[in-house]
């Protein structure tokens, strides 16, 4: 199988989607027989020609944050470039990968209707989307017991998916639970998340020399 | 009463949208309403690159000193503002999109429970309502607009409704203006 991979994330450098791809290749390359391109698409120029070597392979893996509850702007255009391709995909095989920092599945899941939804228009066949929360700060080295987590799972659709050539559901919902966070305790949440707060982002604050006052900032009124 | 009409329009040679939307501005005029309607393509909007400048180094401010500065001052100042878009497959265009991606400075990234998932607090006391306006979708994208609404009413804090151009201009300004 060759596999053409694109990673559709807007970020300049370092990125916490090419994190996952990297863990996905290395699971994916374990057996010689197969193949991949990685194609990185961040400015109005690579979402053309993305599009172009999309309609061209027979096996494509986009991969993505989730911004703002659906793709990035920049994939966005990617898409409408596949405007002139509507029907022409038979046989193609198409994936996804959706990765973001919170926590739960449900995020991504009307996006991942719509995902469908775009092959259905391409008339090419849709093997499915991996979907994982959690994943902020990965590229920044942050929250590294839980990093081991996310890309051994990875690894291992990779890897599963080198040996079957498709996506197995069950693997997937595994890997990106929780769906929603189970019912606690409020007193408890409030705990949770005054930590989350105060070790996560205030420490991210500080790095940055704004103190807690100074990131509530509003600088266009109110 | 301030209207803020966004106008996602990427496309020149589609100017049926954008002339319904100047009539809507001309009529909410007429009727003493203040309508702002700003043509998106027209501005210098640079793509949310995910830097979270405007969460950790300059909150509130993002790193690109656009036009979008000016758009979320309006933003900003407006009791509702009318997100308009064509479906270009299947989704609003990815102009909107990108006006949508660089409302980050408008939340704040400290995070809370909200009906069992997680949420981003707000930075600001007030935000104006959003309504959505797409225009007819293709036979091919006719579930669209349920994909849009679904997406829409997770990513915009006031989300209230969504109207196509096949709405009668007066009954979008009547309904709008009794939110």
């Amino acid at each position: 199988m060759k596999l053409l991979i694109i990673n559709g994330s807007p970020k300049l450098g370092k990125n916490n989607t090419s994190i996952l791809l990297d863990k996905f290749i290395s699971g994916f390359n374990e057996k010689s027989d197969k193949t991949f391109q990685i194609y990185r698409m961040n400015t109005n120029e690579t979402y053309q020609n993305a599009a172009k070597i999309f309609f061209e392979a027979d096996n494509v893996l986009i991969a993505f944050p989730l911004y703002s509850y659906s793709m990035p702007a920049g994939v966005k255009l990617f898409i409408e470039a596949l405007e002139p391709y509507i029907k022409k995909c038979h046989g193609k095989k198409v994936g996804f990968l959706i990765q973001y920092g919170f926590e739960e599945a449900t995020h991504a899941r009307p996006l991942e209707k719509y995902l469908a939804s775009i092959c259905k228009i391409l008339e090419c066949e849709y093997m499915g989307t991996i979907i994982r929360g959690g994943c902020d700060g990965l590229c920044r080295g942050q929250q590294i017991g839980r990093a081991r987590k996310i890309l051994q799972g990875i690894y291992e659709i990779g890897r599963d998916f080198g040996t079957s050539g498709k996506f197995d559901q069950d693997q997937l919902d595994h890997y990106s639970a929780p769906e929603i966070q189970k019912k606690m305790n409020p007193l408890l949440a409030k705990i949770i998340f005054w930590a989350i707060n105060k070790f996560y982002w205030e420490r991210a604050f500080k790095k940055n020399g704004v103190n807690l006052k100074e990131s509530f900032a509003k600088p266009y009124g109110q | 009463m301030k209207i803020l009409i966004i106008n996602g329009n990427p496309k020149r040679n589609y100017p049926e949208f954008d002339l319904y939307l100047e009539q809507l501005k001309k009529i909410g005029n007429e009727k003493d309403i203040a309508v702002e309607l700003l043509l998106l393509r027209d501005f210098n909007l640079h793509d949310c690159i995910g830097c979270y400048s405007c969460w950790l180094k300059t909150p509130g401010i993002c790193f690109y000193h656009d036009d979008q500065e000016l758009i979320l001052r309006e933003f900003l100042a407006s009791n509702v503002v009318i997100l308009a878009s064509p479906i270009i497959m299947g989704f609003v265009s990815a102009l909107l999109k990108c006006f949508n991606d660089r409302l980050l400075p408008l939340g704040h990234p400290f995070l809370y429970l909200k009906e069992d998932k997680m949420a981003h607090i707000p930075r600001y006391t007030h935000y104006p309502k959003t309504v959505l306006l797409l225009d007819d979708p293709k036979q091919e994208e006719s579930n669209a607009r349920t994909l849009i609404e679904e997406v829409y009413q997770r990513s915009s804090r006031e989300l209230r409704k969504i109207f196509t151009t096949k709405n009668k201009i007066q009954e979008i300004i009547d309904e709008i203006t009794h939110y």
